[in-house]
């Protein structure tokens, strides 16, 4: 999550850049539309005002041109009125005349005012004046003489008249000044012309421009507003997702501070971890889930400096839940900055890692204790990793390899590995062990290593293979012990055992022998008596037959002389004396119950030993009660020895019975006993194996009477058989006496 | 009439069994055999005579087991305990269970003859010895409390005039009372009511 985040906040700062230029860009778009504007605008008026100025030229020409027409045509009203005067003498006439006169005056005024900035036409008007006075002073001669001196006279002055040519002057002049007026109109008229036309291009370029330039900044803001609203949504999109990620997220409290450090969000995390619900905690100090004295020490004010001054800060360490139980957490504290580097506030990560720590803690102690267990149990440890190209590569080998191999590790290794110091006959359990291992299985093996000086050592190895995921590799850890000492003492235990089963076998051979003997003697005895019986009914009936009474004497004494070599045989047999010692019954357990491990073990059996804490000592031969205890427990585990028995429990228990006996029990969870047996399997010869002899349980309960003591069977409650006998504690009864 | 002293043979072992009769019947005895100790258990009748020979070792109830319970039961017969080969031990439980004898197979026939005559005739005397007996308590029952009184004082040697003093009687009625007693008791001396008076002591433990 922090990765996708920082993607995020880059694409907003890129985005945040584009804006920005965007925004300049805008902005000169305007400015520049705007000069453009403002300039057309400035030229547009400039020519306005040009235009304004050449119009009122324009007009003022015209009107100089107007008042040139009217002066001239005022003279010639003037005329006429002379002239109907003369012709007339009707005074009538002289009207025009005079208001002529008082015109032109007006006009000539006027166009001295109108063209007072033309010094050309002032000269020209100056020049004028005198010959319009003149026209007008010829006229009122005319006038005088018509009146004075009649129409001829009249006449003739006008035909001489000199006011002709002055009136040719005065057109001509006055033609002069319209043409002169006229020439500045066309000049006028052509700058007008001209600045129109600056005007317009200035229009047209500015509007176009402009236009184009609001065009472009439309298309800009437009492409802007897309995308801002884009940018937006996406925004918010991502938002949302962040809100749902954020309120989705159960294990971590995510919450959000102000830079005063005052709680500004809170998610659903947040409240499963710190137990607060978002309104109890928004807006009250995080300090809040400060155990005490981490708040009096200033702590929580701390961490955001650090967080401010750093950008992120991050600590594991004690919160509080709302009800006070303290919690371990792992706390990531960020700053939280604005574009322009201003502090907005934190955000603050925060994660249960008690089970963790716990989990940590355990490991650390499992891992210590293991450390400590396999240093006591192991002689050595070592770790190799299995490589598919290099096979096994040693890592590491720890404690007396050395002085129990005599070979230093990286011998062994230059060497090939442990696999060169096995034994030649264990190699097959080696190789068979590494198979085991490299399949993932651990492993325990015991085998000979040859030590560097030749001696046969053996060595109980412990293996258990790890995957390990970060290499995806196999390393196997293994402990070793060097186990001579107990193979040694397994050896002599077997000895014993070989040395026990040799005397069962001779005593066997004697309980045969005895038993033999008893089966013989029944039908011996019973032939003494038959014939003995035949030679007393001989003689009582008179006169026997000398030779069928002497056969008869002889059958009996026969059957006497076999059943003296039986005898004989039997004795022969048992001609040891049973030995009398002070024994202890518990010692004698253990001992048979430690060489019974083997076959117990082999027949996944459970041999359990509960034993009287103190037994008074009996008088017994040792080995034949322990030949006893031994039968008892084949026996047991015979009896278990059934594909359809489970849980196979063998029982041995001591016990003191009343004063002057103790006891042994064998109990098994076999079949039981068949009823038919019970009578039976103490005979000798009864057996219900395909391939005992029968001799166990006969042998057994001579021994134990022979002891002066009882042996017998009953059923259990459940399942199974108790085999128990009794012997007489030592001091009581003296057996040998008897 | 109690029927004749017989040896009663218990022996699991059939030919056992056979030839102890066969040689037992050829001196004449009266035999019975039975193949366990239970059986034999079942058929005896206590008031027949005789004695009884038992193989020790036998499955099932074992020879010394019915030595135990023949005492239980208060039964006198003689045993001769036959064995096949004589272990100490189980010698010395035998005889100390009540048996008379201990004899091994196999055994020389005049051996076990004269035992068993030998058992016979104990028997025969405990029988007669507990006869008097019984006869001897059926008298003493017939005597009246006072008179039993006087055979008490009488028996231990006291002299009428000082049981009359004890018994605070005169020495007439004593003497009275002392003609009875000999005469219930049916004997002629003080010697003689002595001895019956001692074989009723010997009663013990028997109703």
């Amino acid at each position: 999550m922090p990765i996708g985040q920082r993607a995020d906040s880059r694409a907003e700062v890129r985005k945040a850049k584009g804006t920005l230029t965007a925004r300049r860009r805008l902005a000169a778009g305007f400015v520049l539309a705007l000069l453009i504007v403002a300039v057309a605008g400035w030229i547009s008026y400039t020519n306005t005002a040009r235009l304004l100025v050449s119009d009122r030229r324009v007009r003022h020409t015209y009107r100089i041109r107007e008042h040139l027409g009217t002066v001239i045509s005022l003279l010639r009203d003037a005329e006429t009125g002379v002239r109907g005067y003369v012709i007339t003498g009707h005074e009538d006439y002289l009207g025009p005349y005079n208001a002529a006169a008082r015109a032109i005056n007006r006009n000539l005024s006027d166009l001295q005012r109108l063209t007072a900035r033309n010094p050309t036409q002032q000269q020209r008007l100056e020049a004028l004046q005198p010959l319009i006075t003149a026209r007008l002073d010829a006229l009122k001669q005319v006038i005088t003489v018509r009146r004075e001196k009649g129409l001829t006279a009249a006449a003739e002055t006008m035909r001489v008249d000199p006011g002709r040519q002055l009136m040719e002057h005065i057109r001509a002049s006055l033609g002069d000044m319209k043409n002169a007026e006229t020439g500045l109109l066309l000049r006028q008229e052509d700058e007008s012309i001209a600045n129109t036309e600056r005007m317009l291009r200035a229009l047209v370029l500015g509007a176009s421009s402009g236009v184009a330039i609001l065009l472009l900044v439309f298309f800009f803001l437009n492409r802007e507003i897309i995308e801002r609203g884009r940018a937006e949504q996406a925004l918010r999109a991502s938002e949302q997702r962040l809100r749902a990620l954020v309120e989705g997220v159960k294990d971590y409290a995510i919450i959000m501070l102000d830079p005063q450090g005052l709680v500004a969000s809170w998610n659903p995390g947040a409240e499963r971890i710190m137990g607060y619900t978002a309104r109890e905690i928004v807006g009250r100090h995080f300090s809040a889930f400060y155990p005490r004295p981490d708040v009096q020490a200033g702590k929580p004010e701390m961490v955001l400096r650090a967080a401010e001054e750093i950008g992120r800060f991050e600590e594991e360490g004690w919160r509080m839940r709302q009800d006070g139980s303290r919690f371990s957490a792992s706390v990531v504290v960020s700053a939280l900055h604005d574009d322009d580097g201003r502090l907005r506030g934190f955000s603050k990560v925060t994660r249960d890692i008690t089970e963790r720590k716990q989990a940590e803690e355990a490991l650390r102690e499992s891992e210590s204790r293991y450390r400590a267990v396999s240093e006591l149990t192991s002689d050595y440890t070592y770790a190799f990793r299995i490589e598919p190209d290099r096979g096994a590569v040693v890592e590491w080998v720890a404690g007396a390899f050395t002085r129990i191999t005599g070979y230093t590790p990286e011998e062994a290794e230059a060497a090939g590995g442990g696999i060169t110091i096995v034994h030649p006959d264990d190699l097959p359990v080696a190789f068979r062990r590494i198979q085991i291992l490299a399949s993932g299985q651990a492993d325990t093996s015991e085998f000979r290593i040859i030590a560097k000086n030749g001696d046969v050592r053996w060595v109980r190895e412990t293996g258990r293979p790890v995957w390990d995921e970060a290499q995806g590799k196999l390393r196997i850890f293994g402990a070793a012990q060097d186990v001579t000492e107990r193979k040694q003492a397994e050896a002599e235990a077997r000895q014993h055992q070989a040395e026990l089963a040799h005397l069962l076998r001779v005593g066997t051979i004697g309980e045969m022998a005895a038993g033999l003997a008893h089966e013989i003697n029944q039908p011996l005895s019973a032939i003494v008596s038959y014939a003995k019986g035949c030679a007393r009914r001989m003689r009582a009936n008179g006169e026997p037959s000398p030779e069928l009474l002497d056969a008869m004497e002889q059958i009996a004494a026969q059957a006497i002389r076999a059943d003296q070599i039986v005898r004989r045989l039997r004795s022969f047999v048992r001609k040891q004396e049973p030995k009398r010692e002070r024994v202890d019954l518990n010692d004698l357990v253990r001992d048979v119950a430690h060489l019974a491990v083997s076959e117990t073990r082999q027949r996944r059996t459970t041999m359990r030993l509960d034993l009287a804490p103190e037994l008074p000592p009996i008088q017994a031969d040792g080995i034949q009660i322990e030949q006893v205890i031994l039968n008892l427990i084949r026996n047991g585990l015979e009896a278990m020895h059934q594909p359809h028995v489970e849980d196979a429990v063998l029982s041995i228990r001591t016990a003191l019975n009343g004063e002057d006996t103790v006891e042994v029990a064998v109990s098994d969870s076999g079949e039981g006993l068949a009823p038919e047996h019970a009578d039976k399997m103490f005979s000798p010869f009864f057996t219900t194996k395909p391939h005992g002899l029968g001799m166990g349980l006969s042998i057994s309960r001579s021994i134990i009477e022979a002891h002066g003591g009882r042996l017998w069977a009953t059923p259990n409650p459940e399942r199974g058989a108790t085999f128990r006998f009794t012997v007489p504690v030592s001091g009581g009864e003296d057996v040998d006496a008897a | 009439m109690p029927p004749d002293p017989t040896v009663f043979v218990v022996d699991d072992d059939p030919a056992m069994r056979d030839s102890l009769r066969w040689l037992l019947q050829s001196v004449g005895l009266p035999v019975q055999t039975y193949a366990a100790a239970e059986e034999f258990l079942e058929h005896y009748d206590a008031t027949w005579p005789g004695c009884l020979v038992l193989d020790v070792r036998m499955p099932g109830m074992s020879g010394l087991k019915l030595q135990d319970v023949l005492a239980a039961r208060h039964i006198q017969l003689p045993v001769i305990v036959v064995t096949g080969y004589a272990e100490v031990p189980t010698a010395v439980r035998a005889l100390k269970t009540g048996a008379i004898d201990f004899i091994e197979k196999p055994f020389s026939d005049e051996l076990l003859l004269d035992r068993v005559r030998q058992a016979i005739e104990a028997d025969r005397q405990t029988r007669e010895a507990e006869a008097r007996r019984a006869a001897a308590m059926e008298r003493f029952t017939s005597l009246t409390p006072r008179e039993r009184e006087v055979m008490k004082l009488v028996t231990a040697g006291k002299a009428n005039k000082v049981i009359a003093a004890e018994l605070n009687l005169s020495p007439k009625t004593v003497e009275v009372h002392r003609a009875n007693v000999m005469k219930k008791m049916e004997v002629d001396s003080v010697a003689d009511l002595v001895r019956a008076s001692l074989l009723l002591q010997s009663d013990q433990g028997k109703p």
